[in-house]
């Protein structure tokens, strides 16, 4: 029987080696390209007809954009508007990894660290210029609170710095982990229900909650993931 | 004003009306999320303790590496991290409380 974790294998699909690395066209980046010409397509047809009442594809996008939008005042405020984009595309583009991956026959690119990791990267680094840019020198302050006494900043200071570096490494644990979890219990109980035979309607009803549970299990760690980029980015743009 | 923009202005507050109506009865719950919610809330816990750990646990490792060191760097950061880890986690739950309480105080002054 194949295994549950055969679900998550990198295959390639078009082989290709650039100076000695492979840089092969995978399933993961066909799901990442599925997924960026879906939304793309999704939201532009739903807007082709911009009337001044939406109608039920216009008012959709119209939610999701309020929504992430919502996000960003709550999290760092008006000046946030200039990262709009960046954390409406990082929203969408998590939300259909997620969604398109419970598909039948489908790949998870959210499950995988290297990819969800990137993500985070790029939110952390944005949080690293955006704090240079805005306060210069000061920035250093971030790791020394200030009104510490001088004799606790040796320890103080390697503390948070530590606890800096962590949070891009538990946001990309805590998507990832999430994904590949709910798809393993998928399989798992999915396997179930052919060696039962008969029996086998009772983890199948089971399986079949399971996915409900997934698909709001998606849907809200992508909004998580969208929260916490929003919770850097305005960590960088305010003082502590 | 155009003839058809006023027609479809129209017939949206009709629709405005009929939602409004609607959304007075109370509400049936179609699927509850305040169980994933906790759960979410529990794993980013738990991924934040440990994220400083394994990010203290990496920089000794790197630095005993460079310098050949073994294992004195690794305990030190191995310890700087489990703090690190600590720290993250309580800043995370008085972030959640306060954001709790906010909605709390909102919500009694919506009832009045």
């Amino acid at each position: 029987m194949a295994s549950p974790m055969e679900q998550f294998n990198i295959k390639p699909l078009i082989p290709l080696e650039v100076n000695g690395y492979d840089i092969s066209f995978t399933n993961s980046a066909l799901f990442m390209t599925l997924a960026v010409v879906l939304s793309t397509l999704f939201l532009v047809l739903a807007m082709r007809r911009k009337s001044l009442i939406p109608g039920t594809m216009q008012s959709v996008v119209e939610v999701l954009y309020e929504f992430v939008a919502g996000i960003v005042k709550e999290n760092i405020g008006p000046e946030g508007r200039k990262y709009f984009p960046f954390i409406f595309s990082i929203f969408i583009f998590v939300m259909f990894g997620n969604m398109l991956g419970l598909l039948p026959y489908s790949f998870t690119f959210t499950s995988h660290v290297s990819a969800v990791g990137t993500l985070a990267l790029i939110a952390f680094l944005l949080n690293v210029v955006v704090g240079i840019r805005k306060k210069g020198w000061g920035w250093l302050h971030t790791f020394a609170p200030s009104g510490s006494p001088l004799i606790a900043i040796p320890v103080l200071v390697p503390i948070e710095i530590i606890s800096f570096l962590a949070k891009p490494f538990s946001l990309t644990v805590r998507l990832a982990a999430n994904m590949t979890v709910g798809h393993v219990m998928l399989k798992v109980i999915a396997g179930f229900v052919i060696m039962l035979g008969v029996g086998g309607i009772l983890p199948l009803f089971f399986d079949c909650l399971i996915v409900l549970f997934e698909i709001g299990i998606g849907l809200l760690q992508a909004y998580i993931f969208t929260v916490l980029s929003c919770i850097y980015l305005g960590e960088a743009l305010h003082e502590h | 004003m155009s003839k058809r923009e006023e027609k479809e202005l129209k017939e949206f507050e009709a629709k405005i009306e009929q939602v409004s109506r609607e959304l007075s009865k109370p509400a049936k719950k179609m699927f509850d999320f305040k169980f994933s919610a906790g759960w979410a809330l529990g794993a980013r816990l738990a991924t934040e303790l440990l994220g400083g750990v394994v990010v203290g646990a990496g920089i000794g490792l790197v630095f005993d590496k460079l310098l050949s060191t073994s294992p004195w760097f690794l305990i030190v950061f191995l310890m700087l991290g489990s703090a690190a880890g600590i720290v993250n986690v309580y800043r995370t739950v008085s972030d959640v409380q306060k954001k709790q309480d906010a909605e709390k105080s909102a919500g009694r002054n919506n009832k009045e």
